[in-house]
């Protein structure tokens, strides 16, 4: 059976929940007489446990209608505890649906995040399997022929191969480990209002190659964000080495700080090959690498645009990327005040919480 | 030693590359290096013929595994040294079908096990 199918029938069943209450509940009633909504409260249980929010809502409203036409006394004859009974059971009802409503979110969460974590388990096993192992094996050689002996310069070149590897090795290590943290939202920022251009030069003058090429361009001499300023270095970096690698050869690259009223906005340009559209929606993802960039031969974690993406948004900032036929810019922006982090904080969890409940619902009639 | 011994090393990581060239470089071979897969078949066609070829398998476009089942394809029946850090269940039955004179080394090997399974290859050969 589909899972259509299977939730259409729940909801169905869910829906014919009072009616067999309304049934038994007839049948019984020379001797329940005193108890008007008695059999109406497991069928509002059992309808919102199989159909969700709106089935147990829909029965309730049923309920109360079957209730009230068929089981009340005629108006004359109610009393105050008609009344009381009746309200206690719309409120009851209401209840036991939102939270069967919460059980239903909390159990799907669970399930979602034990599937993120199969997968994520996955992912670390093939990249330790296979990316973590080509570092390693280098210095496994190397060590092997330093071993052997041999000449001064093979000795300071297999020390010096062997010191490159262990960066490297250092670098997918630090890239895994942000990745991770990212997942799980467990990324911490030490915020401090700081001079973004100040930090795009700082940066570029300790990025090797970067010197000379990547030119830091503002209207003003100081911009200010409120921002960490390890991160912030690290994603700049990230884009920058992406310019670097993919961009033109040696053709310059430029980064441009601007300020708005509510945030800063950094966008870096280099001029190459168009990113083809289809790529775009997934630059940003996990392990994603353009066929361009793969066929290029140039290495990559696949990890430097999605780290760069999650320390943007730990800022409460956005990222985007724009590609024309003869140039790429990224951007991303960061909030300029404490206020303004808490402003995008907000703003964020807002969007995230309305994306998860329409998610949710979605799910549930599609599910 | 692999004095003289012409040896053909595909991989498409640069480090690898030129270390695991550099080994047998020192070990007294002659080695041309190939940075891929599409690299790999153009030299066994153009620069062969060889003693001996070494492949990493994840390279992009043509794996090594597709380059030397290319290369069998084509009657080349060299001694091969696959090598690979992957873990996937299937690829030692993948190599068995490149034929007996083949050697599968996981990474990470020493320069003894690279030496070892090359002077194998070489005298059953």
């Amino acid at each position: 059976m589909s899972v259509d199918r299977i939730t259409r029938v729940r909801i169905a069943g869910a829906l014919a929940m009072p009616l067999v209450a309304f049934g038994i509940q007839r049948g019984l009633w020379p001797t329940t007489q005193n108890f008007t909504c008695l059999l109406f409260y497991p069928a509002i249980f059992l309808s919102s446990w199989l159909g969700g929010f709106f089935a147990g809502l829909t029965s309730t409203v049923v309920s109360v209608a079957m209730v009230w036409f068929f089981f009340m006394p005629p108006e004359g004859n109610m009393n105050p505890a008609h009344m009381v009974s009746l309200g206690v059971f719309v409120g009851m009802s209401v209840l036991v649906t939102t939270l069967h409503d919460r059980l239903r979110a909390a159990t799907q969460h669970a399930a979602e995040t034990s599937a993120q974590i199969h997968r994520l388990r996955e992912e670390w096993a093939t990249i330790v399997a296979h990316d973590l192992q080509q570092p390693i094996n280098a210095i496994a050689l190397r060590a092997g022929l330093l071993l052997r002996g041999g000449s001064k310069e093979q000795f300071t070149a297999d020390v010096e191969e062997i010191r490159t590897s262990a960066k490297r090795l250092g670098r997918m290590v630090d890239d895994l480990c942000d990745a991770s943290l990212l997942e799980v939202q467990r990324m911490r920022l030490v915020t401090e209002r700081l001079d973004l251009v100040a930090l795009a030069r700082a940066t570029v003058h300790r990025l090797p190659g970067a010197e000379g090429r990547a030119i830091v361009r503002s209207c003003a001499g100081q911009i200010w964000a409120f921002a960490d300023s390890v991160r912030i270095e690290q994603i700049i970096t990230n884009l920058v080495c992406n310019a670097m690698k993919y961009g033109d050869q040696d053709a310059p690259i430029s980064i441009a700080i601007e300020q708005s009223e509510a945030e800063a906005h950094v966008s870096i340009t280099n001029s190459g090959q168009r990113i083809p559209q289809s790529a775009i929606p997934h630059l940003f993802e996990r392990y994603a690498r353009t066929p361009a960039a793969e066929a290029s031969g140039i290495k990559g974690s696949g990890l430097g645009l999605y780290i760069a993406k999650g320390l943007v948004e730990a800022h409460h900032g956005r990222i985007w990327v724009e590609s024309s036929d003869s140039a790429t810019t990224f951007h991303f922006t960061l909030p300029i005040s404490a206020r303004s982090l808490a402003t995008g904080a907000s703003e964020m969890r807002a969007s995230a919480e309305t994306a998860r409940h329409a998610e949710r619902h979605t799910g549930s009639s599609h599910a | 030693m692999l004095q003289n011994i012409a040896i053909l090393v595909a991989e498409d990581d640069p480090e690898q590359l030129r270390t695991v060239a550099e080994a047998f470089e020192r070990l007294g071979a002659v080695v041309t290096r190939a940075e891929s897969g599409g690299e790999l078949v153009e030299h066994v066609a153009e620069k062969g013929p060889f003693d001996l070829i070494v492949t990493d398998i994840s390279m992009s476009w043509l794996t090594g595994l597709q380059a030397m089942q290319a290369a069998r394809n084509a009657g080349i029946a060299t001694p091969t040294i696959i090598m690979t850090g992957l873990k996937d269940a299937t690829i030692p039955a993948a190599v068995q079908r490149l034929g007996r004179n083949v050697v599968l080394l996981r990474k990470p090997f020493d320069v003894a096990d690279l030496e070892g399974a090359a002077e194998r290859l070489l005298t059953e050969s």
